[in-house]
């Protein structure tokens, strides 16, 4: 469901399309769409009536100002905190604390759907799946565990995310790996090592 | 690295590797998607969300429909085929059921902003949507106290600017849920099937039974297509002739399968026990030809039905 800023008393069905009107959508129980079926709800806000705003930059008036990259006869407010470049009120970008040009933000753009967005992968995930995983393998845990292990001893050093998550997934990967490698070290030292050994001394 | 409270709100995303949530900032709503690998984060502030749109999908009457066929497929897998592996295909339906039962139907969430709409994954049920609505329209009330409720249109534009521009056009999604339908219209085929694979066994009432199901099924078929369509008369039609394509040559399929299961039954040491792939010429021996145009009309049909909804979609 969308609303058009020329006609807001109508909205359009998310389903199918079809004209729905507003105010029965943002009732208690919603509307039935006629045509697709679904229960349509929903509610708009004073933003979706308010007109776009209209901005313009101040030109340069001395000839040591600094001028925005994009466009020389405006003047320089902020620097891009991601590149540097000199922006102009129009090209700046708040995006949280930080000020960023039109071109970083288009470089952060998600490729599969063209939406600004943030990633954080997860590594004492990875880190627990690596420790896990290759136990059904028995042999893949000669490179799984060493994996295993740095894989948590970065998680135990990277950045934290903006949501709450425990270390106990690190702690666990490490605790694996640990032990994956002292039996490994322990069957290698048992199968080569007696034989090892007695070479050296008969040597 | 960001110092906030988030407070989970309830709702999550549907799915083996995905654990879709939404969280509660001070003065904004964080929609995080995630693979359990990789987390993404989109964050809309209280003061841009210019509306929230919730769509609940129109699942009662395959609801119904389900509600009616689970019971009779058990009772013929129980009390006649005696095994309980017949009931394995109806399953999922089953499964969707409860589902549909105790958290009602599935439904979309969409944040609509001035760049258009974003889906929130995380809100995919009544009760989920219900505790966002609760929480969160408050706070985007009160985030947008300053802003007059006053429609665009009775506001005349600056003379020196551009006239206020339309909200990006969404394009609709395409109803995938005639795949579905028409899924469903196959499995509740299937137990037709085998109450007709017993034909001859039972009495007057299963053959009602039989008759029913049939009858339902071949009109939730028409049903299912004149939702996909709802176009034209010429579509209508299509429709309908598809459909009746398709259940022919699923009944013919369906009694050819049925057949060729019991003569192995009957002459066990030539089939099945020794050489299962030797099923295969029973298959096609009591095929008939009527079966076989059916079935590649049914085919060519479907990939002309779908190339022409893709063309309707472009």
């Amino acid at each position: 469901m969308v609303v058009s800023v020329a006609n807001p008393t109508v909205v359009a069905c998310l389903g199918c399309g079809s004209s729905l009107p507003s105010a029965e959508v943002a009732s208690e129980n919603g509307t039935r769409c006629l045509r697709c079926r679904s229960l349509q709800r929903g509610r708009l806000f004073p933003a979706a009536f308010r007109p776009p705003a209209v901005m313009s930059a101040p030109p340069i008036q001395q000839a040591n100002e600094a001028a925005c990259f994009h466009h020389s006869t405006k003047r320089a407010s902020v620097a891009c905190d991601h590149c540097g470049r000199f922006l102009c009120s129009l090209c700046q970008f708040a995006v949280g604390a930080q000020n960023l040009c039109p071109a970083c933000i288009d470089m952060a753009r998600d490729e599969a759907n063209g939406r600004w967005v943030a990633r954080r992968m997860n590594l004492d995930t990875v880190a627990l799946a690596t420790a896990t995983l290759p136990i059904f393998g028995l042999w893949t845990t000669l490179v799984g565990a060493p994996a295993a292990i740095y894989l948590g001893l970065r998680a135990l050093r990277q950045a934290p995310g903006p949501l709450p998550r425990g270390r106990w997934r690190s702690i666990v990967a490490i605790a694996l790996g640990a032990i994956q490698v002292l039996i490994w070290a322990i069957f290698l030292l048992t199968a080569f090592g007696t034989a090892l050994f007695r070479g050296g001394r008969l040597g | 690295m960001d110092n906030l409270v988030y407070q989970p709100l309830p709702g999550r995303g549907f799915g083996l590797f995905r654990r879709d949530r939404v969280w509660l900032a001070e003065d904004h709503l964080l929609s995080v998607r995630s693979s359990r690998f990789v987390d993404i984060y989109e964050r809309f502030y209280f003061r841009d969300i210019h509306g929230i749109h919730f769509r609940e999908r129109a699942g009662e009457y395959w609801m119904i429909l389900i509600a009616f066929l689970l019971p009779c497929h058990a009772l013929v897998a129980l009390s006649i085929l005696h095994h309980w592996a017949w009931g394995i295909p109806l399953a999922p339906l089953g499964a969707w059921t409860l589902t549909y039962a105790l958290f009602g139907s599935q439904a979309e969430c969409q944040v609509q902003t001035s760049l258009g709409l974003h889906p929130v994954p995380a809100i995919s049920r009544r009760p989920s949507y219900d505790a966002l609505r609760e929480k969160l329209f408050p706070r985007i009330e009160a985030a947008q106290a300053e802003l007059e409720m006053q429609p665009a249109s009775t506001v005349p534009p600056p003379l020196n600017v551009p006239l206020p521009r339309i909200m990006p056009a969404v394009i609709p999604e395409p109803n995938r849920g005639w795949y579905f339908e028409g899924a469903f219209s196959i499995v509740a085929l299937a137990a037709i099937f085998s109450l007709w694979n017993q034909r001859g066994i039972h009495g007057v009432a299963f053959d009602w039974l039989e008759y029913g199901l049939s009858l339902a099924t071949f009109v939730s078929m028409l049903v299912a297509l004149a939702r996909a369509y709802r176009v034209d008369v010429g579509g209508g039609v299509l429709a309908c002739l598809w459909s009746i394509i398709v259940t022919q040559a699923i009944y013919g399929s369906g009694m050819a399968i049925a057949a060729s299961v019991q003569n192995t039954i009957a002459r066990p040491s030539r089939s099945l026990d020794h050489h299962p792939i030797r099923v295969l010429p029973d298959l096609l021996f009591y095929s008939t030809a009527a079966d076989a145009v059916c079935i590649t009309a049914a085919v060519v049909g479907t990939i002309l039905i779908m190339a022409r909804k893709k063309r309707q979609l472009e």
